[in-house]
C-alpha cells in the first residue's frame, strides 16, 4: 500500500538567533555590489536573543523572558500537541504544560544553535502521551487556566483517544498506536521536517540511531495502517447486515 | 506521509492566560540554588582565618562503610582504634549504608567494641576478637565525622569531638 505523499512544506525554525540569508529581489540578482548591501542591511538588524538565552534571563530572575520564550513557540507547540492528543481543548492543556516542564526541567533543556524548539516538539510527544493520565499532577496548574468553571476533564478511555485520532485522518489513527519512540521520531523528522543532525542531537542519540529508529517507526506506520484498513473493512460488511 | 491536518488556533483568551500562568509560576520558581556548595568554601575560608577555631564540615562521599570508633583518639602511627562495617552483597557489589550512628549504635550493642582494648575490640578469655552483648555499653554520646577517604567514622563524643581526631564533622 502506498502512503499518502502530503507532507507540509518546511516551516523555518524560529528561536535559533541566527539570521536567515536573504536572497536579493530576481531583478537585482546580477549585481553583486547591490547583493552586498542587501545583506550588509540585514546583518545590522540586531539579531533577537536566542531560545537558550531567553530561557537562561528567565531563569536569572527576569521571568519575562520565559513569556517571550511561549510567544516564540506557542502555535507550533500547540499544533504539535493537537496531532498527538487529537482534541483542541487537550492539545492547549498540553502546550500549557510542555512550557511548564520545559521550566522545571530547565537545567537539563538541550538546544541546538540556541534553539529549544527540537526540544518543546519532543517533550510535547511525552506530555501528549501522558497528559489524561497525569492531569491529578497538573491539577492546581491548569485548573488555574479554566477560570470558567476550574474544571479540568477527567481522563479519556484508550478507545476515545484512538476515535478523536481516526477523526484526523487514517495516518493519524495509525500513528496513535505507535509508542512515544516512534512518535517522537516520525514527528521530528517526518512531521516538523527538522534535520536528523538535530534531531539526535536533540534526543541525545547518533544519527545512526535517527535513521535507524525512523525506518523502523515508518515500517511500523505502514503496517499499522495496513492493519487498520483490513480491520476496517471486516467491520464494514458487519455493519450493514 | 501524513493526512494534512488543518492548524488550530488557541481559545480567545486563552494565551494570554497561559502566558500569565507560565511567567508567574517562573517568578515563583526560581533557581534552586545548593546551600552545601556555598557552606563548604565559607567554613573552609573560616576555619582558616580562625586559625582552626571553627569545625571543619564535609559530606560523607563514601557510604559503603562505616567505621565505628571505640575512643576518640589517634594512635601513634596515625591509626584508629575502630572496627569498619561494610555489608556486600550476593552481586558482589557494597550496600550503601544510610545511617552511619545507627549502623554503629547496633554494632555497639553487640559489644564487639571495648574502649578499654588497645585495638578498640572485646576479646574472650584466649585473646580472640569476640562480641560480648552481655556486657555491652552504648556511649552517650556519638558524632559522625568523615575520614580522609570520604567515609563516616562514628566516634564517641560531643559535637566538635571530631576536631579532637583530626577529621572534619559531617555535613548532612
Amino acid at each position: 500500500m502506498a502512503l499518502q505523499a502530503t507532507l507540509a512544506p518546511g516551516r523555518p525554525r524560529p528561536g535559533s538567533g541566527r539570521v536567515p540569508p536573504v536572497a536579493a529581489p530576481p531583478d537585482r540578482q546580477g549585481s553583486r555590489a547591490v547583493r552586498e548591501r542587501e545583506v550588509g542591511a540585514v546583518d545590522d538588524t540586531p539579531a533577537e536573543p536566542s531560545d537558550i538565552a531567553l530561557l537562561r534571563e528567565a531563569d536569572s530572575g527576569q521571568s519575562y523572558a520565559f513569556g517571550l520564550l511561549y510567544d516564540r513557540h506557542k502555535r507550533r507547540v500547540l499544533n504539535a500537541c493537537y496531532r498527538i492528543v487529537a482534541h483542541r481543548e487537550d492539545a492547549e492543556d498540553a502546550a500549557a504544560l510542555v512550557f511548564l516542564e520545559t521550566w522545571r526541567r530547565r537545567a537539563v533543556v538541550r538546544d541546538i544553535d540556541g534553539s529549544i524548539l527540537p526540544w518543546l516538539l519532543a517533550t510535547s510527544v511525552n506530555v501528549g502521551r501522558t497528559l489524561r493520565r497525569n492531569r491529578g499532577r497538573y491539577r492546581t496548574f491548569l485548573g488555574g487556566l479554566h477560570p470558567e468553571d476550574g474544571h479540568v476533564s477527567e481522563a479519556d478511555s484508550v478507545d476515545r483517544r484512538l476515535e478523536r485520532a481516526a477523526a484526523l485522518g487514517p495516518t493519524w489513527a495509525a500513528f496513535a498506536k505507535l509508542n512515544a519512540k516512534e512518535q517522537t521520531i516520525l514527528l521530528l523528522c517526518v512531521v516538523e521536517e527538522l534535520p536528523q543532525e538535530e534531531v539526535a542531537a536533540t534526543l541525545g542519540i547518533p544519527v545512526g540511531t535517527v535513521k535507524s529508529r525512523l525506518s523502523r517507526a515508518k515500517e511500523r506506520l505502514r503496517r499499522q495502517m495496513e492493519l487498520d484498513e483490513s480491520l476496517g473493512r471486516e467491520r464494514a460488511p458487519e455493519g450493514r447486515r | 506521509m501524513f493526512d494534512p491536518v488543518d492548524d488550530i488556533e488557541p481559545t480567545p483568551g486563552r494565551e494570554e492566560r497561559t502566558r500569565r500562568a507560565l511567567v508567574q509560576y517562573a517568578a515563583a520558581h526560581p533557581r534552586r540554588r545548593r546551600p552545601w556548595l556555598f557552606v563548604i568554601p565559607v567554613i573552609l575560608v573560616a576555619s582558616v582565618l580562625g586559625g582552626g577555631a571553627i569545625n571543619l564540615l564535609l559530606p560523607a562521599s563514601d557510604r559503603t562503610q562505616v567505621h565505628c570508633f571505640a575512643r576518640a583518639e589517634v594512635r601513634q602511627g596515625g591509626g584508629y582504634p575502630e572496627a569498619a562495617i561494610a555489608i556486600g552483597r550476593p552481586n558482589g557489589k557494597a550496600a550503601l549504608i544510610k545511617d552511619a550512628l545507627k549502623a554503629c549504635t547496633q554494632f555497639w550493642e553487640t559489644g564487639l567494641l571495648d574502649s578499654e582494648q588497645a585495638d578498640g575490640l572485646s576479646r574472650d578469655s584466649t585473646g580472640r576478637t569476640a562480641p560480648d552483648p552481655a556486657n555491652a555499653v552504648v556511649p552517650d554520646e556519638l558524632t559522625v565525622c568523615v575520614l580522609p577517604g570520604g567515609a563516616p567514622a562514628v566516634v564517641p563524643g560531643p559535637r566538635g569531638v571530631c576536631a579532637g581526631v583530626g577529621l572534619p564533622g559531617e555535613l548532612r
